[in-house]
């Protein structure tokens, strides 16, 4: 017995010692690898998708490196938190992130977190592969961000089958939709859609509404020249409660986030849906033929003419691929960083029917075989006659908590408790914008 | 063991890792806190000196006042409704038989076995304004004029969050109280009825008066955890909508991690383990003036 144990025992070592070899020399060939570390934002999973057909494209076309990725699941502002726990904690395991860009940017341009990628990257050939808006650098002359995201603005989109089914049309003044929901509220279907437990959808109606009376008002306040108390968000706030009052949104708006709101208008219980043209490509996907949008409404009829003039958006400032300034291999992530920019836009270009994507996909050479749905071809058209865009409100504030309390104190509006008055609600907006 | 502590030394030896540990994660951070309130800070550039502008800040802030408030009054439903009403339900079940109290008890404990996070999305779908289930079962019940907006209501919101709480934690106060009862030597009981006590009596003269200090520490954890409340405002409300459901923990956490002024939440921080200190001192010193085995 004890003769055939040391038989097999013999026969194991021998078998085991090649293959030890061979994972030995593997390890060693993984060792001569550098390794990045990217940190991506997990929201939904679409983007869990798109991260895996880049990290496939990524493998196959630079095998030099060993490009660890973390999908970090959670809202912007977990995400967020954990980059900048990260980077406060000496960036450890962080080479390239996903910045969200906006007032989340600022902190970490200010504490010299972020590479100055110009210094890294050839930056008149990497220019001339990017739309011109997005050609821009920082205030000091450089770029951290390498803009990846598709090109947004503030719609609202709607069920076009429940629009029929109703003799609706696509409204373009505030009466129209006020009609609208006057409809849709005697159904069982929800009129409006909206995530305003996480503030920013709803910040972004207000705005919508806003910018039919002044287009430039969100850039006024930010420069100081203007107040959320003037005419504007006054009017647009009025709107919002009108809408309230009327039975525009579920009963449960003011908890309901993002994450709750969108199933809602995809299974077709909601008309409509208060979000950004993000949601464009996936919905038309989705919904196929009964997929629309339409921009906000204008307030006074007369201004109806205006209406789809101007639009709250465009490329978010500071957002794309970030490389962290500690990193050991600048050179090399910012390069992966490149990579993972358009490799991220190409997915959204070929693969999600995008055209809004910062990059030239023809000097690029992408191909989108399928042909884009027809509501994303009309927002590639009509973004061409945009006559002003400047970024969304929660984005553009100048501070995290400027923005922060611009979402908790729109939530609070959405509860439509009386006691908080239309009045109080702007007050403490304009408190929330000049928050340090 | 007993040559062994009379050394000095060895006492110092023995208490050594535990007291390092001590310093390390609770003394350090303590400090640090106080130190950083002070400060201005968004966690990524240098901090500087500010002097007492954060707890001006907060001082000036009616916002931070009735947030405070809420927080205090979440402390004073935990004093009542987990620890006062768990040693009421203890005394009432030890005069019921083994096996009805076993099964009672395993229904009270069992919530404590889940995870916070579970128990907040249970009582989402509860309280959800369109289909929860209490707003079900009051339409069923001929009540739909009560339906609620449960979480969305100023006057309701904040209560309904405080049942999460004390629902999950009632299961501990209990098994303390319970615990504390049943320790009391039955020769006490079999006394106390030859002398024609009632069971009011009883439980008034002979088992609350032994049971003081496990009585105090169902008042002490409860109090700290109505007034720390943060896990279910967290998953439910985030506060929100606004600051209805905004408690002191979570305004702590927004300012740190949502504002990014770090030395305000640790102002917060400061101003709220005081807070504490003093809640605590007051029920001690009150237990101190009932009679009873110390």
């Amino acid at each position: 017995m004890r003769k055939y144990v040391m038989v097999v025992l013999l026969a194991f070592l021998t078998l085991a010692l090649p293959v030890s070899a061979q994972g030995s020399a593997e390890k060693a060939k993984a060792e001569e690898k550098i390794t990045l570390h990217v940190l991506y934002n997990d929201t939904d999973s679409g983007v869990e998708e798109q991260m895996k057909w880049v990290m496939q494209q990524m493998q196959k076309q630079y095998p030099q490196y060993d490009i660890q990725l973390d999908m970090s699941p959670g809202d912007a502002q977990t995400y967020e938190t954990k980059v900048r726990t990260l980077i406060a904690a000496g960036g450890e395991d962080l080479d390239i992130w996903w910045e969200r860009g906006g007032s989340w940017a600022s902190p970490l341009l200010t504490a010299k977190s972020a590479l100055p990628l110009d210094q890294y990257l050839d930056k008149d050939a990497y220019w001339a592969t990017l739309i011109p808006s997005a050609r821009k650098t920082n205030g000091d002359g450089h770029f951290y961000a390498l803009p990846f995201e598709s090109i947004s603005y503030e719609i609202m989109c709607y069920n076009k089958s429940i629009f029929k089914q109703y003799g609706l049309d696509v409204p373009k003044t505030v009466d129209e939709l006020k009609h609208a929901v006057d409809v849709l509220a005697k159904t069982d279907y929800i009129p409006i859609s909206v995530g305003a437990k996480d503030g920013w959808c709803a910040a972004m109606m207000f705005e919508g509404f806003a910018y039919s009376v002044d287009p430039q008002i969100t850039s006024k306040i930010v420069k100081g020249d203007a107040k959320f108390s003037d005419t504007p968000y006054a009017e647009a706030t009025q709107v919002m409660r009108d809408l309230l009052q009327r039975g525009a949104f579920s009963k449960n708006v003011a908890l309901t986030g993002i994450d709750e709101a969108l199933p809602l208008f995809e299974s077709g219980k909601a008309a409509m849906m208060a979000n950004g043209s993000w949601e464009v490509a996936p919905g038309s996907m989705k919904m196929g033929d009964d997929f629309g949008y339409f921009y906000y409404p204008v307030i006074r009829d007369g201004d109806v003419q205006k209406y789809g003039q101007n639009c709250a958006g465009g490329l978010k400032e500071n957002s794309g691929y970030m490389v962290y300034s500690g990193t050991k291999h600048p050179k090399e992530a910012a390069e992966v960083a490149l990579a993972l920019a358009q490799m991220s836009s190409r997915w959204l270009y070929e693969i999600s029917g995008d055209p809004m994507v910062p990059f030239l996909p023809e000097k690029l050479g992408w191909k989108n075989e399928k042909g884009f749905a027809p509501a994303v071809a009309q927002l590639a058209k009509d973004q061409q006659n945009f006559q002003f865009v400047y970024g969304l409100v929660q984005d553009v504030m100048p501070t995290a908590a400027a923005s922060s309390g611009v979402m908790e104190y729109t939530s609070k509006f959405m509860a439509s408790a009386p006691s908080y008055t239309n009045e109080a609600y702007l007050s403490d907006m304009d408190k929330a914008a000049r928050e340090e | 063991m007993k040559q062994a502590l009379q050394s000095k030394r060895n006492i110092v030896a023995l208490a050594a890792p535990a007291l390092l540990l001590l310093v390390l994660f609770v003394l350090y951070p303590l400090i640090r806190i106080a130190i950083m309130s002070f400060q201005k800070n968004d966690g990524l550039s240098v901090s500087r000196f500010i002097g007492w502008s954060n707890y001006k800040r907060l001082f000036s802030d009616s916002a931070f006042g009735m947030i405070d408030r809420k927080s205090l009054w979440l402390c004073l439903l935990a004093l009542v409704f987990n620890a006062a009403l768990a040693i009421f339900v203890s005394l009432v079940l030890c005069g019921i038989d083994a096996k009805r109290q076993g099964w009672i008890r395993t229904v009270f404990i069992l919530p404590m076995v889940l995870s916070v996070s579970v128990i907040s999305q249970l009582w989402l779908s509860i309280y959800h304004a369109d289909w929860g289930l209490l707003n079900g079962f009051l339409s069923a019940v001929g009540l739909a004029k009560y339906r609620q907006q449960w979480l969305i209501n100023p006057k309701t919101a904040l209560n309904c969050v405080a049942v999460v709480g004390m629902w999950w934690f009632f299961g501990m106060d209990l098994l303390l109280a319970f615990s504390g009862i049943k320790a009391v030597p039955d020769s006490l009981f079999e006394a106390a009825e030859l002398d024609g006590c009632s069971y009011f009596q009883t439980a008034t003269h002979v088992v609350l008066p032994l049971c003081k200090n496990v009585c105090r520490t169902c008042f002490l954890i409860s109090a700290t955890g109505g007034f720390f409340t943060f896990p279910q405002v967290y998953i439910m409300t985030g506060g929100g909508p606004g600051d209805i459901t905004m408690t002191i923990m979570m305004y702590m956490y927004k300012q740190a991690f949502s504002n990014q002024h770090y030395g305000l939440a640790s102002a917060v921080a400061v101003l709220g383990i005081l807070q504490m200190v003093v809640i605590l001192s007051v029920i001690f010193f009150l237990f101190k003036k009932i009679k009873g085995e110390d």
